[in-house]
């Protein structure tokens, strides 16, 4: 019966674009084993189906009947391991679904959540899965001596660098690995913020007492992006006090940060002073080898086929952090899935103008007559000029043809552009062009090699 | 005489059928899949105005609440003091670039808190990542979502639009008029959504049928200035 689903295939292929035909037929997977005399197409999430249902299964179940000469019965629907799959990918999953919860408290820990759970630390950042370089091999030196000897080497060890290069990989995996020696040990995670919010929800339910108890309970400390500190009083001065009682009891504390302790502005001098009592290492940006790692490493955690010429050219472009990195590699690999293709240089370069826009600079009628009249030696006065020898009327063409092709403007706005012209005129233009670059195979040059140096 | 006409047009609320997708097809079924409650994706879409950018957004987290996916849709105009949004929900923020010091605050909040919250992002703006005017921790998350460039539509889907929507309004927009619009105006949806209405409005005022020659009187009320531009 697999012929039948073939067949279908193949005449939605011959009768659709090839995108719409990847996106709403392609991707529906046929079975007709399941449910006997039945036909059981599963699309891989809702808005295919109710694509299909409305657009196509009216045309499928008529393809069946000719092809099985009896009426069929098709069953849509969806991948069962669906709801298996997305669980997991949400760690904590959105278990309390229907309970809102104001944005601004991320629920405070609860005896039922596991120990790991509490922690609130993310299992895939590990010093496994953190790539090292020149950039931060010093922090990573650091990280896992704290990591093996807490409390005992630097406290506080304080990471500092710019935004998104790697500072909470860094801190999660330092927790990572002590859970992993020390089950027993009571680690927590926390961003600046959230250590805030928790301030702030003690103030309002009167509950400084089980707040201290329970910051100055840890074995390990690492509080994310300390900035967020910055004139927040009372948080610091919590703050100040847990530090004081977990370095006394030789309990570990990892800081991260955007700058320097001196340099954090807002906050005490009594605290920033605190804060290089122990050791400060900085994350510097990945150079292009280190950033090529990480996208190789990133590829293959992820089990994604990342030729080296790709990754290269996603590093030369995104040089200034490691998150804009993964979105690029998302962003190819989505590419290469829905167009169906492997990731290749070509696709990559296509899949990378989104990201970096290389098509933004915004494209002006006034941009387009100055490269023009640049590249064929013109003046831009003869743009707008009433001479109609061919020397001078060809480029306005050309040029009346990129403005129609390349902004959204309207033949009146073209014309009155290029010296008040009416609108035929550019109308004539544009269809002159049109026809001439099939004949012209000069002029056809002239006018990709134009497109392209206005586009960017 | 002039006929009153009451302001009772029926606007459609954005739909995702009724999105026209163009070269954008792949943004278009990413996002529509964000209905689902089972998805947790980011999502950044970026284009000029009247790419589509709302309509999307808009139509995304209608078609998710439709489906019982706790669904906000936000702009950054219209920022409310305090947000709350179910566990497993879908926000939707418009105009990501020009969002105020403090939004973007809470936006950077949301997002870190998204993996505990289950909580899917579809943010629009004007501006790649790269250029988005915002903090520079909040633009890089954005820069590590999923990102599409949204595309202007070519002129074949603008009058199939254009057509669309005339159609369900039920006017008779011929052939003719939708080229001569083409021609007349700038090539932007909102733009040609515009004159439809000045059309629309016209015909019942004017009690005439819609017409080229109607149409032209509403483009050149002077026979003298070329289309809106």
């Amino acid at each position: 019966m697999q012929n039948f689903w073939e067949s279908c295939l193949a005449t939605f292929r011959d009768e659709l674009p090839p995108q719409q035909f990847t996106t709403w037929i392609g991707a529906l997977e046929f079975d007709d084993k399941k449910f006997p005399g039945e036909l059981l197409l599963t699309a891989p999430n809702r808005f295919v189906l109710q694509w299909v249902r409305d657009r196509y299964l009216s045309r499928i179940e008529l393809m069946a009947k000719e092809y099985f000469g009896t009426d069929m019965r098709l069953r849509l629907s969806l991948p069962e391991t669906q709801v298996v799959r997305a669980e997991r990918s949400a760690p904590d999953g959105p278990s309390h679904a229907s309970n809102p919860v104001p944005f601004r408290m991320p629920p405070a820990p609860t005896v039922r959540e596991s120990a790991y759970a509490k922690t609130r630390l993310i299992p895939s950042l590990t010093f496994d899965s953190l790539v090292t370089g020149r950039a931060n091999d010093l922090a990573r030196a650091a990280a896992q001596q704290v990591a093996e000897n807490p409390g005992k080497s630097y406290n506080p060890l304080f990471i500092y660098g710019g935004v998104g290069l790697g500072k909470t990989h860094m801190i999660h995996a330092i927790g990572n690995y002590l859970i992993a020696h020390n089950p027993d040990f009571v680690i927590r995670y926390v961003h600046a913020e959230d250590y805030y919010s928790d301030v702030v929800r003690a103030y309002q339910q009167k509950a400084f007492d089980t707040f201290k108890r329970y910051y100055r309970s840890l074995d390990l400390l690492l509080v994310d992006d300390i900035q967020f500190f910055n004139n927040k009083a009372r948080t610091q001065e919590e703050f100040f006090y847990a530090f004081n009682a977990l370095t006394e009891a030789n309990k570990q504390i990892v800081i991260s940060c955007d700058t320097y302790p001196r340099d954090i502005e807002g906050v005490e001098e009594r605290l920033t002073t605190r804060f290089g009592w122990g050791l400060t290492v900085q994350i510097e940006v990945p150079e292009l080898e280190m950033r090529v790692a990480i996208l190789k490493k990133k590829a293959e955690s992820e089990r994604i086929v990342l030729p080296d010429d790709v990754a290269f050219l996603i590093a030369k472009h995104l040089r200034s952090n490691v998150r804009e990195l993964e979105g690029a590699l998302k962003k190819v690999t989505a590419f290469s899935r829905f167009h169906n293709t492997d990731i290749q240089i070509d696709s990559a370069k296509e899949a990378l103008k989104d990201l970096i826009g290389a098509q933004s600079r915004s494209i002006t009628i006034e941009s387009i007559q100055k490269t023009v009249a640049d590249y064929y030696k013109i003046k831009i006065a003869d743009m707008h000029s009433k001479k109609r020898t061919r020397s001078l009327a060809r480029p306005r063409q050309v040029a009346m043809w990129l403005a129609k092709e390349l902004t959204s403007e309207s033949y009146p706005a073209i014309g009155e552009a290029f010296g008040g012209r009416d609108h035929t005129t550019v109308l004539h233009a544009c269809r002159t062009i049109a026809d001439l670059r099939r004949s012209n195979s000069q002029l056809n040059h002239d006018v990709h090699l134009l497109t392209q140096v206005i586009r960017g | 005489m002039r006929q009153l006409t009451l302001d009772i047009r029926a606007h459609q609320e954005p739909s995702l059928e009724t999105f026209i997708p163009g070269d954008n097809i792949d943004a278009w079924t990413r996002a529509g899949a964000l209905m689902d409650t089972k998805s947790f994706e980011s999502l950044y879409l970026w284009g000029p105005a009247g790419c589509g950018r709302t309509h999307l957004l808009r139509a995304t987290a209608q078609a998710a609440q439709t489906h019982g996916r706790p669904a906000l849709y936000l702009d950054a105009g219209h920022w409310p003091q305090t947000l709350s949004l179910a566990n497993g929900g879908l926000l939707a923020v418009d105009d990501v670039h020009s969002l105020p010091a403090d939004a973007q605050h809470q936006l950077f909040t949301l997002w870190n808190a998204a993996r505990f919250t289950g909580l899917a992002l579809l943010i629009a703006g004007s501006a790649p990542p790269a250029d988005l005017p915002l903090r520079e921790d909040l633009r890089t998350r954005i820069a590590q979502a999923l990102v599409y460039q949204l595309r202007p539509l070519a002129d074949d889907d603008l009058a199939r639009a254009i057509r669309a929507e005339a159609n369900r309004r039920g006017m008779d927009l011929t052939h003719e008029m939708s080229a001569y619009l083409l021609r007349h105006c700038r090539r932007e949806l909102p733009v040609l959504m515009g004159v439809l209405d000045a059309l629309d409005e016209a015909s019942l005022t004017l009690r005439r049928l819609p017409s080229l020659s109607l149409l032209r009187e509403i483009l050149n009320p002077a026979q003298s200035r070329p289309g809106p531009r």
